[in-house]
């Protein structure tokens, strides 16, 4: 599911800079992220798995988003469900959520497109989540922890209100 | 084989040479403090429980009037526990978040299920408090008193009371009556729990609290010593077990039995193979020493697997005196077995004793001869002569008949020796004297030497004569092919007599009762063999009239025709459907299964259900989801419809199995894990905590591998585990641990390196691991009293991760002598040597059972615990017949059970033990369905065990009648 988002995100940003991206590919790659979708708005790792991925429900909003159908079925069930998680779970609880860093930043991506309603509490808390996890250091650090692609994670979450960065888009 | 000095020794001047030296010294050893219960036994709330709510935060407060074990459970509206809070036993060492050195308690729930999802609505909730665990007896499960161990014949003898019918096979004995129809009346052996502290020479092990009596094999699962699952050797003596004793083919008990004859009459039993075991038909020893001394006969083998040793050919028959003082023995007829393949056996060389002996029942001194001649291949048609004697019997004036098979007579003697007269019959296979002092002489195929060089074809017969004064033939019935028609040929592997049968007089007409052995199976039979079992006809005039066929009430009650192999009936429950599933090897290894047993403890029904594939081991997860292994992979299913639930990081694979036989099972997997080992036979367990972490025993050669099946697995072996100075590594000594999350991810490596084998694997809601190690614990550098015993641990996440080192010889990497800690080893065993844990939170010794211990034997009989949602262990104790059971801090709660036979089933049963009413013989496999029931398989009462689990005090508090102050 990561790696297909990922690459849909690159097949955007390749088509928006003027190369020639084949629907077929971007179809595949949707079709693989559906498949993935469950009903209450989680998205698994692997289309035959079991368990969501708290992480993936940003990454699959974005990943059905950014190729211009906002209005995917799949869409309200997974914002609402990561609406829910950032307003019901303790700040523990989301520090404990597997690949949290990462979870967050895709989740920043999905809850800014959707609008201040969504992107303001959202932000609020994972502000204060990221001000917990991080170190004495200054880093970020994920399960296994590697530092170096959590804290440049965390650090776009955290200055998407500045703006700089295209990829917070409305 | 190898008989060493000891086997000098008769059995019972071994015994009593022993016996001063036990009684010496007997002072009662003091139970290490680590095996003492810990719980206080007042269960009474001085403070009921108090509930404060805040939201998601539920504050629950209580105190108990001692420092007993407590249990708090969040249940839901339908009753089912969604968080197991806390468990354990109040007091210094009392497990968070219960707080230590206080009978006040409180506790904080907050708000979350088991799965760390929140519980909102908090009003369907009710908390539950509990003092107090206790144990019941509910029912027996599995349990069929006609269905059938021995692949030998079973022995059978007839008696006003009923008919007697020892069953001994795969180490396990059984000695049962039952009435002139044919239904089960009672247990004889295993010994009533009543009578057990009658039974004159059996050791008893004198601990602090309470003494139990020894099971001096190698095996510890049988008392009896007379047979080839003692095979000859007792492994106890000065108060400990010392399993060196003998060589290694004790464990071979494991193909063994008790008796190949049996005498049974005037109250006297009788069972006779290696040597003599007596006891009385009350289940006392009747004032008889229980171990006799030795009846079979040396000779040389010539048989394939013992050329040029001594073995010891056991009687085929027993007969008593009419005053029982006396003991007749014969048939001593028997091969020198070869071999076509390591599979198939084949009939080489007989030869016979061509003789009867006699001895004092009671006494020590070994069988003398009777008539005929003792040494090996002298035979006759003469009167003084036999040629293949094989059964003998008395009548009320204590004269002697003998089979004379191969002289076609019966032999009759007075009780002085000198020979009366003979009676002229077809091939007398076996003689019966009736109350009635009718003689009965069945026929059927006796193997022997004289019909390998002429072969003969036998039609099996039974025949009734007058009394001795005026002995003409009365009738004459033929037996059905089954029992002993054909020929002596060549791929005959069996004991010789392939029948037995019993005439029951006590009825009209009279009864006969059959049965015939069980062909050995192999690449040739398998799959084709009908295991029978006891068959009753009544004897009409010129025919047999059926009465009944054991084989068909097994079949309709328990199913299962045949018995578990070593006695593994490895046991799961489903926490969705609180179903029980027993595992019984039914694949070429005997280990691999390819169907479950399913028992519903509510009705005792039974249904089998079949696998996928031929699974090593399996576990199910709190949803029901069941997990099945094989040696390197694990796959997971719906265990409704048995569709895979395919982890998102696991690997496709074609035609998974176990066996590496031609009935082995395969199935195709979508999205299986593939574990890193490849030690075939078992490996050391799996669990799944409720968090869905999937922890798994993976057993490795690391040398090189010895059979095919694992060159080919090694090849494909891409781990290599992490090596350190001391740690033990290599052979089939190496057990490793790793864990997976729900997803299929590894988690952890290697979590608990350094590993002997271990039986069992446990993992919980925090990831904590527990294992029961084969290796016997070490108290303060002396070893636990029973070496063959193994050890429970405890390994916590947030410790510092645990290292083990050994001084094992296996180790690669061996630690220089000043390089050990400066203190006793923990543990010790052959495979593990020494052991110095670091990293573990507690031990607990004296569990589960390990026949490698001592470098002489192998695993295949062997053990497993259980952990529960509370984290509570259940071990079992498998030679104090117990199951221990410790909170996640290692503090004994309680133990349950104590010595038993089948007949101890519940306050109304025949043996009523009081207490939990929990009796058991060798309870080694044991499944828990939290805070629901307790199960126990206890193969040497052929039974499983349902135990409830209840509390002496529990309060309930609804949330819904609390105000939620947030």
């Amino acid at each position: 599911m990561s790696v297909t988002a990922n690459v849909l995100w690159v097949l955007r940003a390749a088509k928006k800079s003027g190369f020639t991206v084949s629907a077929d590919s971007i179809s595949k790659g949707v079709q693989y992220v559906e498949k993935c979708a469950m009903p209450d708005g989680r998205f698994r790792y692997r289309y035959w798995g079991l368990q969501a991925e708290p992480s993936l429900g940003g990454l699959g909003i974005i990943a059905l988003a950014n190729q211009g159908k906002l209005d995917h079925p799949l869409i309200p069930a997974a914002r609402e469900r990561i609406a829910y998680q950032y307003r019901r779970l303790t700040i523990d609880d989301l520090k404990k959520q597997r690949y949290a860093v990462y979870g967050c930043f895709y989740a920043s991506l999905a809850m800014y497109v959707s609008g201040d309603d969504y992107w303001v509490p959202f932000y609020k808390k994972a502000v204060q989540m990221l001000a917990e996890m991080q170190r004495k250091d200054g880093e970020f650090a994920d399960e296994a922890d590697n530092t170096i692609y959590p804290t440049a994670m965390a650090l776009m979450v955290l200055q998407a209100p500045l703006g700089y960065l295209p990829i917070y888009e409305r | 084989m190898n008989f060493g000095i000891l086997n000098l020794l008769t059995r019972h001047s071994l015994a009593a040479l022993l016996a001063p030296l036990a009684v010496g010294l007997c002072a009662f050893a003091a139970e290490n403090e680590e095996l003492k219960v810990k719980r206080q036994e007042i269960f009474e709330f001085t403070q009921k429980p108090v509930i404060v709510r805040h939201g998601d935060r539920v504050e629950i407060s209580f105190a108990s009037k001692s420092f007993c074990d407590a249990t708090v459970a969040i249940e839901n509206a339908a009753g089912k526990i969604v968080r197991h809070l806390a468990s354990g036993v109040l007091g210094a060492n009392a497990p968070a978040p219960l707080q230590k050195d206080s009978l006040a308690q409180t506790l904080i729930w907050d708000g979350k299920d088991d799965q760390d999802r929140y519980i909102d609505d908090k009003d369907s909730i009710t908390v539950r408090v509990s003092l107090g665990l206790r144990p019941q007896f509910e029912r027996v499960l599995f349990w069929e008193p006609k269905k059938r161990y021995s692949e030998e014949t079973p022995l059978m003898v007839a008696a006003p009371e009923g008919v007697y019918v020892y069953d001994g096979g795969g180490a396990l004995d059984f000695l049962k009556l039952f009435d002139h129809n044919g239904n089960y009346v009672r247990t004889l052996y295993p010994f009533p729990a009543t009578q057990i502290e009658r039974i004159d020479g059996l050791f008893w092990h004198k601990a602090a609290e309470f003494n139990w009596p020894i099971k001096p094999n190698f095996l510890q699962n049988t008392m009896l010593t007379s047979g080839s699952n003692a095979f000859e050797y007792l492994t106890y003596k000065n108060e400990k077990y010392d399993s060196v004793i003998g060589t290694g083919e004790a464990h071979f008990g494991m193909y063994g039995k008790a008796a190949t004859a049996m005498a049974i009459a005037y109250g006297r039993v009788a069972l006779a193979e290696k040597s003599l075991n007596r006891f009385a038909t009350d289940g006392s020893s009747g004032g008889m020493a229980l171990y006799g001394p030795r009846v079979a006969r040396p000779t040389k083998s010539e048989g394939f697997d013992s050329r040029g040793q001594t073995i010891l050919i056991p009687p085929r028959s027993a007969a008593f005196s009419p005053d029982g003082k006396t003991l007749y023995l014969t048939g001593y007829n028997f091969c020198h077995y070869g071999h076509a393949s390591n599979d198939i056996v084949t009939s080489g060389k007989w030869d016979c004793f061509h003789c009867v002996l006699k001895m004092d029942t009671a006494g020590d001194q070994e069988p003398q001869l009777f008539a005929g001649e003792i040494a090996a291949g002298k035979d006759g048609a003469d009167n003084r002569h036999f040629r293949v004697p094989s059964s003998v019997a008395t009548d009320r004036q204590g004269r002697v008949y003998v089979a004379d098979y191969m002289n076609d007579r019966v032999q009759i003697f007075a009780a002085a020796g000198k020979f009366i007269q003979s009676v002229n019959t077809h091939r007398p296979a076996k003689v019966v004297i009736t109350e009635q002092q009718e003689l009965y002489v069945f026929s059927w195929l006796i193997h022997n030497g004289f019909m390998v060089k002429s072969p003969e074809e036998i039609k099996p017969s039974l025949t009734r004569f007058a009394p001795l004064d005026k002995p003409k033939q009365l009738a004459a019935w033929p037996l059905p092919a089954e029992f002993g028609a054909g020929k002596t040929t060549f791929l005959y592997s069996g004991s010789g007599v392939p029948v037995d049968g019993a005439i029951d007089t006590a009825v009209n007409p009279p009864t006969v009762w059959l049965a015939a052995e069980w062909p050995r199976e192999n690449v040739m039979t398998r799959g084709k063999i009908k295991y029978s079992n006891i068959r009753l006809f009544a004897l009409k005039d010129n025919r047999l009239e059926e009465r009944g066929d054991f084989y068909k009430t097994v079949s309709a009650s328990v199913q299962r025709i045949r018995p578990a192999a070593y006695g593994r009936q490895r046991l799961y429950v489903n926490p969705k459907s609180g179903k029980l599933y027993a595992a019984e090897g039914d694949s070429f290894d005997q280990k691999a299964f390819k169907q479950l047993v399913e028992l519903d403890p509510e009705t005792g029904a039974v249904r089998l259900v079949d696998l996928p594939f031929d699974a090593e081991d399996m576990c199910f997860d709190h949803l029901g989801q069941a997990y099945l292994r094989t040696i390197s992979v694990v796959a997971r299913y719906d265990a409704d419809t048995w569709r895979e639930i395919p982890w998102d990081y696991g690997e496709e694979r074609a035609a998974v199995c176990t066996s590496s036989g031609s009935d082995r099972k395969t199935a195709s997997v979508l999205s299986g894990l593939i574990i890193p080992a490849n030690a075939i036979w078992h490996h050391g367990g799996m669990s799944v905590s409720l968090k869905g972490h999937l922890a798994i025993g993976c057993q490795i050669h690391t040398h090189a591998a010895e059979r095919a099946e694992e060159k080919q697995i090694v090849q494909t072996l891409a781990w290599t585990p992490r090596l350190y100075p001391g740690r033990l590594l290599s052979g089939r000594v190496g057990a490793f641990i790793h864990v997976w999350d729900e997803r299929g991810k590894l988690m952890q490596e290697d979590a608990v390196p350094g590993l002997g084998d271990i039986y069992g694997v446990g993992i919980d809601r925090d990831d904590d691991l527990y294992c029961m190690s084969g290796a016997t614990r070490i108290f303060n550098g002396e070893r636990y009293y029973n070496d063959l015993s193994g050890t429970l641990l405890k390994f916590s996440h947030n410790n510092v991760k645990p290292r083990i080192v050994s001084d094992s010889k296996d180790v690669p990497n061996p630690l220089e002598r000043n390089e050990f800690p400066r203190r006793a080893p923990d543990l010790g065993s052959a495979l593990q040597g020494r052991a110095w844990i670091e990293g573990a939170d507690w031990f607990f010794g004296g569990v589960g059972y390990d026949g490698k211990n001592r470098g002489v034997g192998c695993a295949c009989w062997n053990a497993r615990f259980a952990l529960d949602y509370f984290n509570r262990s259940f071990a079992p104790e498998v030679d104090r017949y117990s199951v221990a059971v410790l909170d996640s801090n290692g503090n004994l709660i309680l133990r349950v059970g104590r010595y038993g036979n089948a007949d101890s089933a519940g306050p109304k049963s025949l043996v009523p033990l009081g207490g939990d009413e929990v009796g058991l013989m060798h309870g080694a496999y044991v499944a828990t369905h939290t805070d629901n029931r307790l199960f126990i398989a206890d193969p040497a009462n052929a039974r499983i065990v349902s135990v409830k689990l209840d509390y002496h005090a529990t309060e309930r508090v609804a949330l819904k009648d609390i105000v939620d102050q947030k």
